[in-house]
């Protein structure tokens, strides 16, 4: 579990937050500080993570593999809650890239996990496709994957390169290769 | 590690933390299992057909 916090010496009155906590995975009892009225949660889905590529070994050797897609960014939203006692959330984990199977087959990848703070919620991005395969004979031509959703708090992975920051999506996977993860969700409470 | 959300044997959620979740809710270790993944008895598996690039039309 990850939780950062920030004190600011000025007075909510200013505009400017009492504390700011970010949280980046995990999940807990978040209470606010006793002087707190409001608080401005920004909840962030995570990344799923990229599709593995086509393969063309083994029983493929004849084929030409396509790229796998790539991950979707988490959703995401900033809302103004009344101050409570406290309030359950959840940060939600990354999309796990597939593997190649010994079947020589990729298997699929997973989509982000939610983020929640009490009833806010945030979906997790939706995992990238699997790539397909054609004949050699074929004049098909793949289409050249692009890269992988961003959030504002992070950048999408290009082809079987990381996911950066939160609530992004990871690479495709090149032919016969893996896709990359997706980056957790993320959550900031910003007290006033 | 990963822990699962589960809701009527279906993961509802996945989140990462060292321990077993506290809040509210069946919280079960899942390695690499996904949101959508099915989870019985004591097994959990993808139950979305793998999704595959369609192949282009030839030029």
């Amino acid at each position: 579990m990850s939780i950062a916090r920030t004190n600011s010496l000025s007075q909510s009155s200013s505009g400017i937050p009492l504390l700011v906590t970010t949280i980046t995975s995990g999940t807990g009892t978040f209470t606010p500080q006793a002087a707190t009225k409001w608080c401005k949660v920004t909840v962030v889905g995570a990344g799923g993570a990229g599709g593995a590529g086509g393969n063309v070994g083994g029983n493929y050797s004849n084929y030409t593999a396509g790229y796998g897609g790539p991950g979707a960014n988490g959703a995401f939203g900033s809302f103004w809650i009344a101050r409570a006692t406290n309030y359950t959330y959840a940060v939600g984990a990354a999309g796990i890239a597939g593997v190649i199977a010994s079947n020589g087959y990729p298997t699929t990848s997973t989509a982000g996990g939610t983020t929640t703070f009490s009833s806010l919620t945030s979906s997790g991005g939706k995992a990238g496709v699997i790539g397909s395969t054609a004949s050699t004979s074929s004049s098909a031509a793949w289409p050249i994957p692009v890269i992988a959703a961003s959030s504002p708090y992070g950048v999408g992975g290009d082809t079987s390169t990381a996911a950066i920051g939160y609530g992004t999506g990871g690479g495709p996977g090149y032919p016969n290769g893996v896709g990359t993860n997706g980056s957790s969700g993320l959550l900031i409470i910003e007290e006033y | 590690m990963r822990w699962a959300l589960i809701e009527n044997t279906v993961v509802a959620n996945v989140v990462e933390q060292d321990s077993q979740p506290q809040i509210p809710g069946v919280w079960v270790e899942c390695g690499n299992a996904g949101p959508g993944w099915s989870y019985i008895g004591g097994v959990f598996e993808t139950n979305q057909p793998p999704v595959i690039i369609p192949i282009p039309p030839a030029n």
